[in-house]
């Protein structure tokens, strides 16, 4: 009995150990989880037995709470489809450029990211009131933009370098021109990296806190902002903020579960014999 | 009439000349093949034809056309790369037609050409596969294939074998040869295996450091090598070349003289070298040792089978003889003569052909 369970988990001691690490660092997720069901008397309840709720997900229905769960959709949204759109053949360039300066053009555009995003806040907070772009989702969004895309162009460019030219020369060959060869060649080739990078930048513009505060007060608050409006000057309202906080999670893990089975396949394989 | 024409190319990466010079004429029909070591500019020169590298300076044509400055797509070319370079997103049918479909060939007809090369290269089954879901040499037709449904008016083949292992080289050697003969298109064939050169081309084109060095049929260069260069590369075992002196109508080594196979054309005490095919070189019985040339004190005796090939010295110098299968051993002294009209003289100081 003993050998055929041990066949079956060989590294039973790794997996035990996987497990509970796993559960440890689930554990504030599950529990945020609970706490959305959890009814509004018993909310630190420790037992395990309650009768589920959906009070919090009602009452946050009924308040400002979808309006700023949309503005988060179409912030993050529009942020990542512009930061893909200008990014992504930016990137290429870069992978494949011979000009001068090539390198340090791609540093430049790293440079973007190297100060804490506190040092730009009081700028941009004065920009965007001159510029009437303050509590605006387009504010938003050039925010949003001018950070992913320092993120898009140096997380795709490996990507692209990875392509062998080869298969662009055959694509020129064959009758490509070169907007041809990057849409019909490289980039089905990058389709892993681009659903990746994709996802993760809108994770990071989905899950911003800071510039949302600052830069936004009614129109176009998104949704992480929302969350902290439940803490009031009467009390904090704990089953609506876990409810509004799990709402805000689900979007990021649903699109990690996806880009997980991208990014497993390797596309790439197979096309040059190694 | 030729279809591929070079005029003056030179090719130039900043300080550093990858192709010098070039002048050729490539025949209509016919199948070239651009041999040298790595780095002579034989890939360079091709990949300038195909439109991938710019030219620096001079011109391309094929056929009429002046190219030097189109893009590829606009050449009329068809390319074959030495790692297939085959799309891997793509299925082997897909791969095939890729070339017709950008060009908006009617699906109907893509259909038919496909199944038409496939047919031609044995792969109508493999047709619905990707291609890691194949073998080296099924790649490789695959990237024949691609090339070949293509109506192009060159096809261009960058060492396209140099991947595969010994066997499958020569069974797909072989069906490149086939496949010319029988689609009759103009072929331009870069590698560095001489054997391959021998076999497949109807002329070759012989390349060091960027310059071209012959440009003959495989026989001719063989025969009558225009310089010590390609003298001592075409040919296996390798001619051997040995520094002598003109002496009169003579050649002198250290101790040994040769008859001259030229009158008094030489310079008196010039440095020249001389070369001799191993198999040109005759192993004289002891009855006939007054007559021999010099002597040859074995060092290594290689039993090839059907032939045995010797290595020694003779007159000082290294001495490659190869003779039908023989008992010889090493520490034997042959005498040898080495006749006057297989002798290939070069000058020493330009290696360029005297006889």
């Amino acid at each position: 009995m003993g050998t055929a369970w041990q066949r079956r988990f060989p590294h039973w001691r790794g997996d035990i150990a996987t497990v509970l690490l796993v559960l440890l660092v689930l554990f504030p997720f599950f529990y945020l989880i609970q706490m959305s069901f959890r009814p509004k008397e018993d909310i630190f309840g420790g037992s395990i037995t309650f009768v589920p709720t959906l009070e919090h997900y009602e009452a946050l229905w009924q308040g400002n709470f979808p309006f700023s769960f949309v503005n988060s959709v179409i912030t993050a949204g529009s942020a990542t489809l512009f930061a893909m759109v200008i990014g992504v053949p930016a990137a290429y360039a870069l992978s494949r450029a011979s000009f001068r300066g090539a390198r340090r053009i791609g540093l430049w555009i790293l440079v973007t990211r190297m100060a804490p995003p506190i040092a730009f806040t009081i700028p941009l907070f004065i920009a965007y009131r001159f510029l009437g772009l303050h509590d605006s989702r387009t504010g938003l969004v050039i925010v949003y933009l001018t950070f992913s895309l320092a993120l898009v162009i140096w997380m795709m460019k490996p990507f692209f370098d990875a392509v062998p030219r080869q298969l662009e020369e055959a694509a020129a060959i064959d009758g490509c021109g070169t907007w041809m060869t990057f849409l019909t060649i490289t980039l089905p080739l990058t389709a892993p990296g681009l659903a990746a990078t994709a996802v993760i930048c809108f994770i990071q513009s989905w899950n911003d806190f800071f510039f949302a505060l600052i830069l936004t007060r009614t129109q176009a608050s998104t949704a992480p902002v929302a969350i902290v409006g439940f803490i009031q000057y009467v009390g904090w309202e704990w089953g609506r903020m876990a409810a509004a906080g799990t709402l805000v999670m689900m979007p990021v893990v649903l699109f990690s579960i996806l880009v997980r089975r991208y990014l497993v396949r390797g596309l790439a394989a197979g096309s040059i014999k190694g | 009439m030729s279809v591929v024409k070079l005029e003056g190319v030179w090719k130039r990466y900043g300080n550093v000349i990858a192709v010098r010079a070039v002048d050729l004429q490539l025949p209509q029909g016919g199948l070239t093949v651009f041999l040298g070591p790595s780095g002579c500019g034989k890939t360079t020169t091709l990949r300038m034809i195909a439109g991938l590298e710019s030219v620096s300076e001079g011109r391309i044509l094929i056929g009429e056309r002046d190219v030097t400055h189109l893009d590829p797509k606009d050449r009329n070319i068809a390319m074959v790369f030495q790692n297939y370079a085959l799309y891997p997103h793509k299925t082997v049918a897909e791969n095939l037609g890729f070339g017709l479909k950008i060009r908006g060939v009617p699906a109907a007809e893509i259909a038919a050409r496909v199944a038409n090369a496939s047919q031609l290269l044995g792969l109508a089954e493999l047709l619905e596969r990707r291609p890691k879901q194949l073998s080296g040499g099924q790649m490789q037709r695959v990237a024949l294939g691609r090339a070949l449904v293509r109506d192009a008016e060159v096809f261009l083949l960058d060492e396209p074998l140099s991947n595969l292992d010994a066997k499958l080289r020569v069974q797909m050697r072989e069906e490149v040869y086939k496949l010319h003969r029988r689609i009759g298109k103009s072929m331009i064939y870069v590698t560095h295996d001489q054997i391959e050169a021998m076999t497949l081309a109807d002329q070759i084109v012989i390349m060091r450091d960027g310059v071209v060095q012959q440009v003959g049929s495989p026989l001719e260069i063989f025969d009558r090598p225009a310089n010590a260069y390609v003298a001592g590369f075409v040919g296996s075992p390798e001619m051997n070349l040995l520094d002598m002196r003109a002496a009169g109508g003579a050649l002198a080594g250290a101790s040994c003289r040769l008859r001259a196979p030229v009158g008094g054309g030489l310079l008196p005490d010039a440095p020249i070298t001389v070369g001799i095919r191993p198999d040109h070189v005759v192993v004289l019985a002891e009855s006939e040792a007054d007559s021999a040339d010099g002597w040859l004190d074995v060092e290594v005796c290689e039993h090839l089978g059907t032939t045995t090939l010797m290595i020694g010295g003779f007159d000082g110098q290294r001495l490659r003889v190869l003779t039908p299968r023989s008992m010889v051993q090493s520490g034997a002294r042959l005498p040898l003569r080495l006749p006057a009209d297989r002798l290939h003289l070069f000058d020493a100081a330009s290696g360029a052909r005297i006889n």
